[in-house]
């Protein structure tokens, strides 16, 4: 037996040196899908002949978990290039220090509303924050919305807002409406009997499944349900008018050893040839910069007016601070 | 609702599972008792396959079953606890086997009954209390425990499931940025509940190791008619829920979609590259975990590091994802920062992730083994004839080997099936298919998963069968003069 554990160790530390050595490749902490993510990282690998080491989120650590992850690593930083799933959370990065400034083309064509005034983060390829409604069921109108909303809710299910897009979606209600009456509508939503579930895909599943009759969710967990044949309907949820549109936004990390190729991913990532090519994947992201319309599929193409409609993501970060320190006094007492 | 009421919440439903578990671990065995021995090795791979379907699969797959449960909340616990019950089952039956024998005899406790009615000493309460320690709770308690700590640290399907437990309460906590530090506090309770359990079970066989054994048939237990007719009932309803239908869930579109994921070679590379990493993660962190068990509480070694063996398994009660946020905060050290990044943590965080259920395994071995028989099987594999020698290996495989080479799969296959320790320990490009198989799930790309899931599935099953009449034949060969030395 002690010889076998010698041969584990022996077998680590070839590992480790295996690992020590393999410092050229491009590190990308990704918290968007792998299904979708890693197929553009390998195209870009093919393009320019840059190596991509990528990290992906998981469900089981929410896309929290890479933001924690480079805070927790500032002082050793893994990370070269940060492709988050929404952007606030890339925003409270710059807001410790974390992030490089760079304003190359892709930053270029980004509108305002979607990317740092600095150049520490550009937003690209959004999800829209939907109410998701069983057809079956419920006929989804902002009329029957307010309707629902307004009585028991029972059969209304959201996300915990600790995490993901909903607590984006909760950061600009604390912006738009002041946090005590945010705090009052979260109340009165569970007084009145709301189901608050794990994540927005499993706010779509008791929707999808009649469990639930409306839900708040995003695009891409809603355009799962419709090429799953379930009966749904989505609807963008408006702010003061502004629809909530989350982009995915990259960064690049303060202290990579590899600028020149980080710089080239971000360009890459910002380019309308990736927009257009989420727009197309299954999860239907809505690009923000200027592509050619007619190859964005039509139930993308619906969205487009909203981009202008959208509310300014730029200047968030107090209030998401503001919302995740109410949130965690509120769940973990 | 306050981590508080929720650790109280975790462990009434922990101790309903764990006492429901024990009598079910009794009855099953008593199935096994009356059964042929051609047949009970069907009806052994029937109680254990449980063991072999990943509890992601199987929360993912009732995840979407449940749905409706969510105005239910109380059916939904029920539901719950229910699979929990059924994935910790499996582990407890096998201890409930290799647990210590009773320490009455037949005839004693045919003459404590029959002289209970007549008024004598033996049929006062102390001394119906020791008979009950002798005879029951000596083979219970430690299965009781084993069951309780399972289910109290049962993560995954209570997130997949969205219920109240401790475990998703310290995730909550540490999505919501509270720093490792913090939750360290949080885990005090926990943690402190988890240790009392150990320290019971290490109590009770320290006490126990000083009493004699009779040499008895510690298998047949009296049984009672109904309690066969339940255990062929939980065997039904188990198939049924933990196999069949996740199954025939994913199965018959991992079928359908399997020539397509063949044919896509960036995935299939993926995906081979995945499970090789995984593998190496389970065979390497297995072999080392037993083995530190094995250092730890070896019978002869002294109280003090059986004690040191205790404080290592602190670690790994306090669940992978505090455990693995507390070895990546450490590597994240000055001192520890050249290692970030390279398997290191990732081997430390499963070796010490298993060490708790390897050092339950082998205490259960421990007690099981026959001294006398083990002492003779050595002496004869140092036989000068080479002859003796072989059938000495062979022996020794057959009451040492084979259980330990079993026992090793069973700690591997924890680890291949982990989530959380791979995707927050693990290297960037040695990432675990079981990371992947979680990615998709949350995607609902069913057809694709159930395809990565089978071959996923089917790899480490293959291998775990085609290796073990290789490690036969060099057990058999290098059965070594050091084990000998224990008996001596």
């Amino acid at each position: 037996m002690l010889a076998l554990i010698e041969f584990a160790v022996i077998l680590m530390l070839g590992l480790v040196f295996y690992f020590q050595n393999q410092d050229e490749a491009l590190v990308v902490y990704c918290a968007h899908d792998s299904v979708f993510s890693e197929k553009i990282l390998k195209q870009f690998e093919q393009q320019t002949g840059i190596k991509v080491e990528p990290r992906f989120d998981t469900e089981a650590t929410k896309s929290l978990g890479l933001t924690n992850l480079i805070i927790r690593e500032k002082d050793h930083p893994q990370c070269d290039v940060f492709w988050n799933n929404q952007a606030l959370g890339t925003a409270a990065l710059k807001d410790q220090g974390l992030l490089e400034s760079y304003q190359g083309p892709g930053y270029d064509r980004i509108p305002a509303a979607f990317k740092d005034p600095d150049g520490c983060w550009t937003g690209f390829a959004a999800r829209l924050r939907v109410y998701i409604a069983n057809t079956e069921s419920y006929s989804l109108t902002y009329e029957n919305v307010e309707t629902t909303l307004a009585g028991q809710l029972n059969q209304v299910a959201i996300a915990k807002p600790l995490y993901g897009t909903t607590l984006s979606h909760f950061a600009i209600l604390c912006d738009a409406w002041g946090l005590d009456r945010l705090q009052e509508w979260y109340h009165s939503l569970q007084e009145r009997g709301i189901q608050v579930t794990s994540g927005n895909s499993s706010v779509k599943n008791l929707v999808a499944s009649g469990a639930c009759i409306l839900g708040y969710t995003d695009t891409d967990d809603y355009f799962v349900a419709v090429d799953a044949g379930q009966p749904v309907s989505a609807l963008p949820v408006l702010v003061e008018e502004k629809a909530l549109l989350i982009p995915n936004s990259v960064a690049i990390i303060k202290g990579t050893k590899r600028r020149k190729q980080a710089e080239a991913l971000v360009d890459y990532l910002l380019s309308a040839e990736v927009e257009l090519e989420l727009s197309q994947s299954q999860s239907r992201q809505i690009p923000l910069g200027t592509v050619n319309w007619d190859l964005v599929p039509d139930d993308v193409q619906k969205y487009r007016p909203y981009i202008q409609q959208a509310y300014p993501l730029s200047d968030l970060v107090q209030q998401r601070k503001l919302t995740l320190d109410w949130l965690k006094s509120e769940y973990l007492k | 609702m306050s981590l508080t009421t929720i650790c109280g919440v975790s462990v009434l439903r922990s101790l309903i599972i764990s006492l429901t578990g024990v009598y079910l671990c009794q009855s099953l065995s008593s199935l096994i008792d009356r059964t042929e021995s051609r047949i009970s090795f069907f009806l052994w791979l029937l109680i254990l396959a449980p063991l072999l379907v990943p509890e992601l699969i199987v929360g993912y797959i009732w995840s979407l079953l449940t749905t409706q449960l969510i105005h239910y909340p109380a059916l939904a616990e029920f539901v719950y606890s229910m699979l929990v019950l059924m994935r910790v089952v499996p582990a407890g039956i096998i201890c409930y086997h290799m647990t210590v024998r009773p320490q009455i005899s037949a005839e004693a406790d045919f003459i404590r009954q029959s002289a209970s009615t007549a008024g004598t000493a033996i049929s006062r309460f102390s001394a119906q209390w020791n008979f009950f320690i002798r005879k029951t709770l000596v083979r219970i308690f430690p299965v009781w425990s084993l069951l309780f700590l399972l289910a109290f640290q049962e993560f995954e399907m209570a997130s997949l499931l969205y219920m109240n437990s401790w475990t998703v309460w310290i995730f909550d906590a540490q999505a919501g940025g509270v720093p490792v530090s913090e939750t360290l506090g949080y885990l005090v309770g926990p943690l402190l509940i988890e240790f009392v359990i150990l320290a019971g079970v290490l109590y009770l066989l320290r006490i126990l190791e000083q009493r004699p054994f009779y040499l008895q048939s510690p298998g047949r237990t009296v049984s009672r008619r109904l309690r066969p007719l339940l255990a062929g009932c939980y065997l039904a309803l188990a198939t049924g829920c933990v196999i069949l239908l996740p199954l025939v869930m994913l199965g018959w579109g991992g079928l359908l979609s399997l020539k397509s994921v063949l044919q896509n070679r960036l995935q299939m590379m993926g995906t081979l590259e995945e499970c090789a990493w995984g593998l190496g993660y389970a065979a390497t962190s297995g072999i080392a975990a037993w083995g530190l068990a094995t250092i730890f509480f070896n019978r002869n070694q002294s109280g003090f590091v059986k004690f040191l063996g205790l404080v290592c398994c602190v670690p790994g009660l306090c669940g992978s994802l505090t455990l693995s946020l507390v070895i990546a905060s450490l590597f994240l050290t000055r001192e520890g920062a050249w290692l970030y990044g390279t398997p290191v943590p990732v081997m430390i965080g499963f070796v010490l992730y298993l060490l708790p259920r390897a050092v339950f395994l082998k205490l259960f071995f421990q007690r099981r083994n026959a001294d006398d028989a083990l002492f003779l099987a050595h002496l004869m594999n140092q036989s000068n004839c080479p002859q003796q020698a072989e059938n000495g290996g062979r022996l020794l495989w057959l009451t040492h080997g084979r259980m330990q080479y079993w026992a090793v799969v069973v700690l591997a296959f924890w680890v291949y099936w982990d989530v959380t320790i791979s995707s927050i320990l693990a290297p960037h490009s040695g990432m675990t298919s079981a990371v992947r198989l979680y990615g998709l799930m949350h995607y609902g790309q069913t057809s694709v998963l159930s395809a990565i899931c089978l071959i996923s599935f089917c790899i480490p099953a293959l291998l775990g069968i085609i290796l073990l009449p290789v490690v036969r034949k060099l057990w058999i060969r290098f059965s070594s003069q050091s084990e000998l030395n224990q008996f001596v």
